[in-house]
């Protein structure tokens, strides 16, 4: 007992900021950001506590369990799908970083114009599939999902555990409407055809295992990027919904940095932020994040243009579906899609003459007995 | 005489404050929250509860016939064995029940997912087990027929073979003997049986958690879903309180049914067999023995043949872990032994109220401790130390704390019942007789019943820490930081695909349990 006490108050002693994010940020092929940090702001590496979790919405949940005595400094990862919650259970305290010129007042506004959180990148979530393994699936709409072949193929994030499953549902939503006879259909197809998992990075699993067979994936507009920029690979592709006069359409998912209500180390918490939506980090996101860096001016790689669609293609549903709206209606929305994916599952696989047989025997046995 | 009283006193308060700070101030709070947030028509007739409701009841009556369906002919099998292969066989066959929940469900995934092991085997897939009732039935049914047989076998037993040879000399057909003689002699064990296989599988959480995908969910997944990730604590609250009173609803209705089934263990000879039934039922054993151990040889199988960097000892996945994976061992070993010695302690405190107190209170709390884990769920009961210590500094800055006492309340129904009935074998004229010669209530407890309890002492410290060890839903519902256990090791890399150290920390899980085990029954000798 006394050993853990005191290795566990020895971390927290030398602990000078402890950041949550999800285990994919910055990860392929690799940008050292608490390496750099540490170097930038002086600190020793050991000090700074990096706890990672498979998705951004594990972070919002661990963050509302800790809020009346926060562990965490600072948060990475609360998008615009998740900032209603976190704002909601008052997690987080308002940060204007000093380096905010640097980011477009209209990601400012599609994420929290409160200052609840300070965009650092942004993507659009999309298909992403395996021309390879399914063909080139051209002209699309949301609606070609309710082709039971095509759900077969599809592997996506649950909406309830992964931000960018969220993402997904939000797009259906925009598009269809929640509960239309359209929403329904599609909802109902993926249930019964497609494969529901945690989170981004099983989804990723289970698409790159070709056993699996399923070759279309919930991700970003940016992902073919990193096949075509890593390994020179243009098998994958992303699919939007085709909109009017060569524009396509989707959601588009802002991502956020946070400084956490009551902090312990609030200075460096402030100094990590600042230094992370400037250019040090900002310059690091196409390649190593394969989303859109969220500051201006950054040019984008050769290889992003030759194999996705560029922000500029790109008409997000954003504008329609507004914060306000998200804020007041998502629980209902979230609601309503549980519904749709667990109620009339076919739970029964098994006759039911196999249950009646038991219950046959019981009650006949004791019968016996109590003569 | 004042000092002996005070002494008692102490073992009182011990007990009283901890299951007041531990379970019943937890208990008050969720109560009080359930009834605070109004809406509890919304929560009966929702689609989810409901759903999920119906799918915990069918889920759970379906194991226990299966369980059933093969825990009675293998009861019976093992009985028809010469002594020592019974004896040999029937540890093997209560060996998986004893394994860690998480241990035998990663070997399960390992053999039916989609490109598992069966399916490499046949080449197609022959069962679905992600979000199918037959998935989770399954996988229940593996964990609890070794619990099935344990009890039936015993009950077999227990049978006057007098009875079976007047019945065939009476020209009783073989389905009649069964009907008239096995059936009704072995009824008690079979209801307890069912009691117990229906409430496990009611209640479980890890299995369904982890391969219900969502779909399936039983109560308990869905307390946990709807406060630790949705945040609504007033919609959980309110299931907690209605899965509890199911739980006490089944647990008195079924104890009314059965009219206390009277549970005969006499040991009789061993009846005798003809060579063609008893090779009959050694073949038999083995193929339920291979089925109730298909993970735990999965695990060793995908192991042998996994070649992976990570290992214990290496820094690879510790921001996923909170910590290094060599201190998610020690957590585990620190979290064991902290029950094992909490809980022994506590259990002794209730022996000596019992011992030296009035009676009445005694057998109240005593009856109370017993029937305690039917009544309220793990996942119910972290989701009171939540709601009421969140604010707290402990909650914030020693979790460990709280993980402690629910892995204890895990474990003292068992702990509780090895040191009482340990001390019902301690002959009562030693008590008077030590007291007689006027040696004091201190000094009979510490010179006569401890020294003759050591064994059962030791063996219900054991007990703490193997229940400890296998403890998953508390401990996932309550852990943070650097406290993460074996189990929760497993959880948490279950998804990343490098399955070596998961399946190297079954493995340890595996051994400390069968070593554990194998302790406590060399200490029954």
């Amino acid at each position: 007992m006394a050993l853990h006490s005191s290795s566990a108050l020895q971390l927290n002693e030398g602990t000078q900021l402890t950041i949550y994010t999800y285990d994919s940020l910055l990860a392929y092929p690799g940008y050292d950001y608490i390496g750099n940090f540490s170097a930038y702001a002086g600190v020793p590496r050991d000090s700074i506590n990096l706890v990672t979790f498979s998705d951004a919405t594990e972070i919002l949940t661990r963050s509302a369990v800790e809020k009346d005595s926060p562990q965490a400094d600072v948060l990475i990862g609360l998008d615009n799908g998740l900032v209603h919650k976190a704002r909601s259970e008052e997690i987080l305290q308002p940060y204007v970083p000093s380096t905010i010129a640097n980011i477009p007042q209209e990601l400012i506004n599609g994420l929290a114009n409160d200052n609840l959180l300070t965009p650092y990148d942004y993507g659009v979530i999309s298909l992403y599939y395996d021309k390879n393994r399914v063909g080139d699936l051209g002209n699309f709409t949301l609606s070609d999902l309710t082709d039971k072949q095509l759900a077969n193929k599809l592997v996506l994030e649950n909406p309830l555990l992964s931000s960018p499953g969220l993402g997904f549902l939000l797009w259906t939503n925009a598009e269809l409407g929640s509960q239309s006879p359209e929403w329904n259909a599609l909802w109902t197809n993926i249930r019964d055809n497609g494969r529901l998992v945690d989170s981004w990075g099983d989804a990723y699993n289970v698409f790159a295992a070709k056993e699996s067979d399923r070759p279309i994936m919930v991700s970003y507009t940016s992902s073919p990027a990193f096949d075509k920029c890593l390994y020179n690979d243009s098998s994958t592709a992303a699919l939007l919904t085709t909109g009017e006069s060569g524009k396509v359409r989707g959601w588009e998912q802002i991502e956020g940095i946070g400084l956490v209500k009551n902090a312990q180390h609030k200075a460096l918490a402030k100094q990590f932020i600042d230094w992370f939506i400037d250019s040090n980090v900002q310059d690091n996101i196409y390649l190593n994040q394969w989303m859109y860096p969220a500051m201006s001016g950054i040019s984008i790689p050769a290889c992003y243009n030759s194999s996705t669609y560029t922000p500029e293609d790109i008409i997000p549903y954003n504008s329609e579906l507004t914060p306000q709206d998200i804020t007041q209606n998502l629980d209902k929305w979230l609601n309503s899609w549980e519904e749709l994916y667990v109620i009339n599952t076919n739970t029964t696989p098994l006759p039911t003459w196999v249950f009646m047989f038991g219950l046959a025997i019981f009650v006949v046995v004791r019968k016996k007995y109590s003569e | 005489m004042i000092m002996g009283r005070s002494w008692i006193a102490l073992t009182v308060l011990q007990l009283i404050t901890f299951l007041g700070l531990f379970y019943i101030v937890p208990l008050i709070e969720v109560i009080q929250i359930s009834l605070s947030s109004g809406g509890w028509t919304e929560v009966i007739w929702g689609q989810l509860f409901i759903t999920f409701l119906k799918f915990s009841f069918t889920q759970a009556i379906l194991t226990t016939v299966f369980c059933l369906l093969i825990g009675i002919p293998t009861g019976y099998a093992l009985t028809r064995l010469q002594p020592f292969a019974k004896k040999f066989l029937s540890v093997l066959i209560l060996i998986p029940f004893l394994i860690p929940p998480m241990s035998i469900l990663l070997g399960f995934v390992i053999i039916y997912e989609p490109n598992g092991l069966l399916a490499q085997l046949l080449g197609f897939q022959l069962i679905d087990v992600f979000g199918t009732l037959s998935g989770v039935v399954l996988a229940h049914t593996i964990y609890n027929i070794s619990i099935v047989t344990r009890l039936i076998a015993s009950n077999f037993e227990s049978l006057d073979e007098g009875k079976i040879t007047l019945a065939k000399s009476s020209g009783a057909s073989p389905l009649m003997v069964w009907r008239y003689v096995y059936l009704p002699h072995i009824l008690p064990s079979i209801y307890a049986s069912i009691l117990l296989v229906f409430l496990l599988s009611f209640n479980s959480f890890a299995v369904v958690l982890m391969i219900g995908n969502v779909k399936l969910q039983t109560l308990e997944v869905m307390i946990y879903s709807q406060s630790r990730v949705r945040l609504n604590y007033g919609l959980a609250a309110k299931i907690a309180i209605i899965q509890l009173l199911i739980n006490v609803l089944v647990t008195i209705a079924f104890i009314r049914i059965t009219k206390e089934p009277k549970y005969t263990g006499t040991y009789r000879d061993p009846p005798k067999v003809s060579k063609k039934l008893r090779i009959l039922s050694t073949g038999w054993i083995f193929a339920v023995i291979l089925f109730t151990w298909q993970s735990i040889l999965a695990t060793v199988y995908q192991l042998s043949r996994t070649s992976g960097r990570a290992s214990i000892f290496d820094g690879n996945y510790s921001s996923l872990l909170g910590t290094s994976p060599l201190r998610v061992i020690e957590n585990t070993l620190f979290f064991g032994v902290m029950t094992g010695l909490l809980a022994t302690s506590l259990a002794i405190s209730l022996l000596v109220q019992r011992l030296f107190m009035s009676g009445r209170t005694t057998s109240y709390v005593l009856g109370f401790i017993s029937i305690m884990p039917m009544m309220s769920s793990s996942i119910t009961l972290s989701l009171g130390l939540l709601l009421a210590y969140r604010s707290t500094s402990f909650f914030s800055d020693d979790i460990w704390i709280f993980i402690v006492a629910s892995h204890i309340l895990a474990s003292l129904p068992f702990v509780t019942q090895t040191v009482l009935t340990g001390a019902k074998q301690v002959p009562t004229e030693y008590i008077t007789l030590s007291q007689s010669l006027g040696a004091t209530k201190l000094g009979t407890m510490r010179y006569v019943l401890l020294p003759l309890l050591a064994p059962s002492i030791i063996v219900a410290f054991l007990f703490g820490m193997a229940v400890s060890f296998g403890e998953f839903g508390a401990t996932f519902f309550l852990v943070r930081g650097e406290w993460a256990t074996i189990s929760i090791g497993i959880q948490r890399l279950f998804a990343t695909r490098s399955n070596f150290l998961p399946l190297q920390y079954s493995l340890i899980l595996v051994l400390i349990t069968l070593l554990s085990f194998s302790l406590v029954e060399r200490l029954r000798k």
